[in-house]
């Protein structure tokens, strides 16, 4: 006698173990999109009243909107110099560094790099404000105060520079992780032989560890240019966007034209606008970091 | 090409000595063989030799100068390494030629001399390609050929063949041998293979734990091992070592006992190799024993037999299985084939124990009468 009971072959149903997933994401992602697109063809204001579909705002955008130049500019040095200044290069540099010295000090490092990312986004905003507060008693003029300089009012004269330092200093840490893990996988023999080869301490950073580094640097640099492009917390913390537009890049600005300016509608056609960059540079992304060589076929089989 | 020479050079890993005080002469074009378990401190030395460590006291010397503060880049040292490092990003070509940027070099002059080492090393034909699409063996023979380009002082090469598999290992020891011979580089081998060590090495330096245990021409530490560690760990399969108790000429293993050629006391061990060992038939030898396993290994058969002084191990050539488990057989030895050590492991030089075949005796004694 067999004790083998046959059970009839369910097939599995995808559908099925897919749909919170598939609910999650229609809720919250695809149909805020699609809520945004028609607010963006209506003349919706703060009293959320839709009067008529038009194109009005479309219009408004390209052709009246006197500010939006400026903005786009605040955007491109606001991006392109967090980015690349810190994001990327502060990141890089605080990889190779804290690798580079003990241990236990360079998780210690990393670690307090890591804090402003863990502590709320206001107390963080706080504590710039209080480094830039133009009276004596702020952080920085006390600095320049006993070297006999002249109190300095960052939020006024440098908001731009002073934005891109309080993001910089923040956004560092994501590359600073994702880099000192490529540093680490670097095999010690690899630099070993490199210095046998003849080549300096430096020859050893620029042909063992920096190629290592190319291809998430790449990855780094197009996802933190997205995020960028899209968050502004920390601008309206510290600045609010201010003085006027003048710290205010495209995120922020269609923030403040939605509900600074309770134009909700025209809010929506600016948003339209980041979409189509974000998905540009989304797939941007997937042209130039491979990422389809990075997928795995499942290792089980469901149907 | 250059003399090598290590004056009392230790190396500390902050509290643990990895090397204890080391003093050794490598002559000029000579090929040695460090040889040891893993974690004896072979790779250590290899690369205080390279520059890649500091040693933490004594003095290392090429040519008679001391080279303690010289970098690893400008001690000319070419390395193997076991996993062969090469650099991923460069293709065949720019890897040999790397060491070659460093120098101050034609352009001319850089592809002669990686064309050279392509050849010396037979990959002419992957020069275009890119580490992760070559072989083991082949990215091994890129990292040779890129430690021969730059003409090095000494080539050191750590474990350079434990990677590959086993009719490739057999290929390149021919070939590292040939090469090595042919352009006279002082080299450095550091493995754990004996077999490797004994079949390219003019000489071999065994290490255990730290320090050398022995250095000397492989059939020195074949037949006169030091030590036990060297005779236990030299010769495979290894030599059979028993504990016994040494009495004036007599020597008593377990429940057995033998005649030595010399006066000696106390506590010993004695040391027999299965491949010296004849099996005879049991009343031909001073010891008796019974078959236990017996393990055809193809060109040999390896038995295991329990006899009164313990388990002993033998070789005997040939395909034929000529002792079924549970045979009685006689087990001889040339006499000046048996080792003994003293108590604290070091061998007891010209003591023997007689171990001879007693038909071969008789009859030599009774040869004087023909």
């Amino acid at each position: 006698m067999s004790n083998f009971q046959i059970r009839p072959h369910r097939p599995a149903r995808p559908l099925l173990y897919l749909a919170p997933a598939i609910a999650l994401l229609a809720v919250f992602f695809l149909a805020p999109i699609v809520v945004n697109t028609v607010i963006a063809f209506t003349d919706m204001g703060a009293n959320l009243r839709v009067g008529e579909f038009t194109f009005k705002n479309f219009e408004r955008i390209v052709q009246r909107d006197a500010r939006l130049p400026m903005v786009l500019l605040t955007t491109l040095i606001y991006v392109t110099a967090t980015l690349f200044i810190f994001n990327v290069g502060l990141g890089a540099l605080l990889a190779m560094t804290s690798t580079a010295i003990p241990e236990r000090l360079g998780n210690f490092f990393r670690g307090l790099w890591l804090l402003p990312r863990m502590s709320p986004a206001v107390l963080y905003g706080i504590l710039w404000i209080w480094i830039a507060d133009p009276s004596p008693s702020g952080l920085l003029n006390q600095v320049t105060g006993t070297l006999g300089l002249p109190p300095i009012n960052l939020r006024n004269d440098f908001p731009l520079f002073l934005v891109i330092l309080a993001n910089g200093v923040v956004g560092a840490s994501f590359a600073m992780v994702i880099l000192t893990s490529s540093v680490r996988s670097i095999p010690s023999h690899l630099a070993n032989a490199a210095r046998v080869d003849g080549a300096s301490e430096w020859g050893v950073l620029r042909h063992v560890v920096a190629p290592a580094l190319s291809q998430p640097i790449r990855f780094i640099t197009i996802y933190q240019a997205l995020s960028l492009m899209t968050t502004y917390e920390y601008i309206l913390l510290i600045t609010g966007g201010g003085p006027v537009y003048d710290s205010t890049p495209y995120a922020l600005y269609i923030y403040r034209r939605a509900f600074e300016n309770g134009a909700y509608a025209y809010g929506a056609a600016l948003a339209l606008g980041l979409m189509v960059i974000g998905i540009a540079f989304t797939l941007l992304q997937w042209r130039i970091t491979n990422m389809r060589s990075t997928f795995a076929a499942p290792k089980i089989e469901v149907l | 090409m250059a003399k090598i020479t290590l004056d009392n050079v230790t190396k500390n890993w902050g509290e643990t000595q990895v090397l204890k005080p080391m003093n050794l002469a490598i002559e000029n074009g000579e090929f040695v063989a460090i040889l040891g378990p893993s974690g004896c401190g072979k790779s250590t030395t290899l690369f205080l030799l390279a520059g890649l460590y500091a040693p933490s006291a004594g003095e290392i010397a090429f040519d008679g100068h001391n080279v303690n503060r010289i970098d690893a880049r400008d001690r000319n040292v070419g390395i193997v390494f076991q996993s062969y490092a090469l650099y991923p990003n460069l293709t065949v070509r720019e890897n040999i030629a790397f060491p070659l940027r460093f120098k101050t070099m034609g352009k001319e002059e850089v592809v002669r001399r990686v064309e050279e080492a392509a050849n010396l090393v037979q990959i002419s034909a992957l020069l275009d390609r890119r580490p992760s699409q070559l072989s083991g063996g082949q990215q091994q023979r890129v990292a040779l050929a890129r430690a021969l380009v730059k003409e090095p002082n000494i080539l050191l090469l750590d474990e350079p063949l434990s990677n590959l598999d086993a009719t490739l290992r057999i290929t390149m020891r021919a070939e590292l041998k040939s090469i090595q011979r042919r352009l006279g580089f002082t080299t450095l081998i550091v493995t754990h293979d004996q077999i490797e060590a004994i079949t390219m090495a003019d000489r071999i330096i065994c290490m255990n734990n730290g320090e050398i245990a022995q250095i000397g021409t492989p059939d020195d530490l074949y037949r006169c091992p030091n030590n036990l560690f060297v005779a236990g760990f030299i010769g495979t399969p290894p030599m059979n070592l028993l504990k016994g108790e040494a009495d004036g000429r007599c020597l008593q293993i377990a429940n057995a006992s033998f005649d030595l050629d010399a006066e000696c006391a106390g506590a010993v061990t004695f040391g027999l190799r299965p491949e010296d060992i004849a099996l005879v038939s049991p009343e031909a030898a001073q010891l008796q024993g019974e078959v236990v396993t017996v393990e055809p290994m193809g060109r040999e058969v390896f038995y295991t037999i329990d006899t009164p002084a313990g388990l002993i191990h033998a070789l005997e050539y040939g395909e034929a299985v000529r002792h079924a488990p549970g045979a009685k057989v006689g087990i001889s030895c040339k006499s000046d084939l048996t080792l003994v050590f003293d108590a604290c492991g070091n061998r007891i030089a010209d003591l023997h124990a007689d171990f001879s075949n007693h038909a071969e005796v008789s009859a030599r004694v009774l040869e004087p009468a023909n």
